[in-house]
């Protein structure tokens, strides 16, 4: 199987502060990524690499066969790599419709966003009643759905979803996490990355652990699951860190 | 002529004026976040290139005009690639652009004086029409600015609602890094602002030319005016804009007409730094809450 994303050896980081230390993974066609780890070890500036909206410092990044360092990221866009950032606060101004939209328009699919726009509706009953009201008026589980569903209306062959249930309330982490399950079905790739360990690993087919900027531990999502295992993704790994 | 309606119709001019100053400065900093000392400048320079176009053509002032709107949409592109976007990117790179604006207005003015010296130039009045309404008369070159300019504004504003590049301006506007990563390259937008607001300062420039002798300087007094217009209703709102534009010709009109031209700007700057102290964000203007 080919792979449709490698990351081979990246290094990136803000002046003085260095975030990834030559990290490496893959993504293969079809398959779904999770990324784990405690907050602040780089998980986001490495999606911000894939999407180009960081520029890392050495290292490549190859996506669907082709070397990303000199392209935008509206380039990386038009070839389907879609990047639903963390904690979206949207656009407060724009109606749901509006946003799904320019989704379409902005990475050109304006022609077919009508069969998008019914798809996405389908996968997310809820943005259908809210179409015309602002997304900055919606609830922070809605919001995350219309990030979704833009996500979803650029047609993605990798979508990179970054910690889509940060903030939501156990009942409402749960309805989305449902309506990413129904994402995964839409889309050929994923990389998903959430604080919600179990969740992660219940939508994906592989992970990696990121601490201090670099993989720590990868394997199947479904491999054993016990809370011991589940402790030791975290703790086993901050140990080896450990002088 | 009762002193009400000569306040009125000086109102509507002066705002009028101010409108198409304000309503680019606003259009560009919402999207840029930097505020265009240029624009006034530019503003001359589409007025001195009207004239140009009407003297050596022998065209009817409005195609002059509309040949200038054109012309100086170039230009506009021009500036934003020479000035905007070497600097955007960088580090504090809002601050650089703004210096370069500020650089550009001096390079544009002893352009102008260069080009066409130092001898008062007017451009003839637009149309002769003649309007009186309630003891008010408007006429001539303030009859067109008092109707044309709150028509291109809600043109500029109709656009910005319904099109598909409008769309694209709100969301920059919005959400720099997420419209992004929606694909949106901000390259364009800027591109496309930048040429819209030079567009509208160019038809502010001829109305004034029209109505005032041109000189290389008679930019700057709009572009303080408009800057006090964007305090008032809050830049990055074309609805806060357009009452703005319309609050300050009044005060603007009233105050000339009751303490007399010179006391006028002291008192339109007296107005701005209250509103500074006490509402920086702008009267008008409602903070989007972002949960």
């Amino acid at each position: 199987m080919t792979d449709l994303l490698n990351v081979d050896t990246v290094t990136a980081g803000y002046g003085q502060a260095k975030v990834l230390r030559g990290i490496s993974l893959r993504v293969a066609q079809g398959e779904a990524i999770g990324l784990l780890g405690p907050n602040g070890h780089g998980k986001t500036t490495l999606l911000r690499c894939l999407s180009r909206l960081h520029r890392p410092e050495s290292g490549t990044i190859t996506f669907a066969g082709r070397d990303t360092a000199n392209n935008s990221p509206r380039d990386l866009v038009r070839r389907g790599l879609i990047h639903v950032p963390q904690g979206s606060r949207l656009f407060p101004q724009l109606s749901v419709e509006e946003a799904l939209r320019l989704s379409a328009a902005s990475s050109g699919h304006s022609r077919s966003w009508r069969e998008s726009l019914e798809r996405v509706y389908s996968v997310f009953p809820r943005l259908k009643e809210r179409r015309g009201q602002l997304t900055g008026t919606l609830s922070g589980g809605e919001r995350q759905m219309a990030s979704l569903g833009m996500g979803l209306m650029a047609q993605p062959t990798l979508l990179i979803l970054d910690e889509p249930t940060l903030g939501l309330s156990p009942k409402v982490k749960h309805e989305l996490s449902e309506c990413i399950a129904r994402v995964r079905a839409e889309v050929s790739s994923i990389i998903l990355v959430d604080g919600d360990m179990e969740l992660v690993l219940d939508l994906t087919d592989r992970y990696y652990v990121v601490l201090h900027g670099d993989i720590v531990q990868s394997g199947a999502s479904d491999a054993d699951r016990s809370r011991e295992a589940m402790m030791s993704l975290f703790l086993g790994g901050a140990a080896d860190e450990q002088p | 002529m009762s002193s009400l309606s000569v306040v009125l119709t000086s109102t509507l001019v002066l705002g009028g004026l101010y409108l198409l100053m304000a309503a680019g400065l606003t259009l560009i900093w919402s999207t840029l976040r930097v505020f265009n000392f240029g624009h006034g400048a530019l503003l001359m320079f589409g007025a001195y290139l009207t004239w140009t176009l009407l003297t050596t053509t022998g065209l009817p002032l409005v195609v002059a005009l509309i040949g200038a709107v054109v012309a100086m949409a170039a230009i506009g592109a021009i500036y934003e690639f020479l000035l905007v976007s070497p600097f955007i990117k960088r580090p504090n790179g809002d601050m650089l652009v703004m210096v370069a604006t500020l650089a550009a207005t001096m390079l544009l003015q002893s352009g102008a004086q260069l080009i066409w010296g130092p001898e008062l130039k007017q451009l003839p009045p637009f149309g002769q029409g003649r309007v009186e309404v309630a003891g008010s008369v408007a006429q001539g070159t303030q009859l067109v600015t008092i109707v044309l300019a709150p028509l291109l504004v809600g043109l500029l504003a109709l656009v910005l609602k319904r099109t598909g590049i409008g769309l694209t301006v709100r969301a920059l506007e919005q959400n720099r890094e997420h419209a992004q990563l929606l694909g949106i390259a901000p390259r364009r937008v800027y591109l496309f602002v930048v040429m819209v607001a030079v567009g509208l300062a160019t038809v502010a420039g001829a109305l004034l030319a029209s109505m005032q002798f041109m000189t290389p300087a008679m930019g700057a007094d709009p572009l303080l005016r408009a800057f006090v217009v964007l305090a008032f209703g809050g830049a990055g709102s074309l609805a806060g804009t357009i009452t703005g534009a319309y609050a300050i010709g009044l005060l603007e009109a009233l105050t000339t007409y009751y303490f007399g031209l010179s006391w006028s700007p002291v008192l339109v700057f007296l107005a701005m730094i209250i509103i500074m102290l006490v509402k920086p964000e702008g009267l008008l203007h409602t903070r989007v809450r972002s949960a």
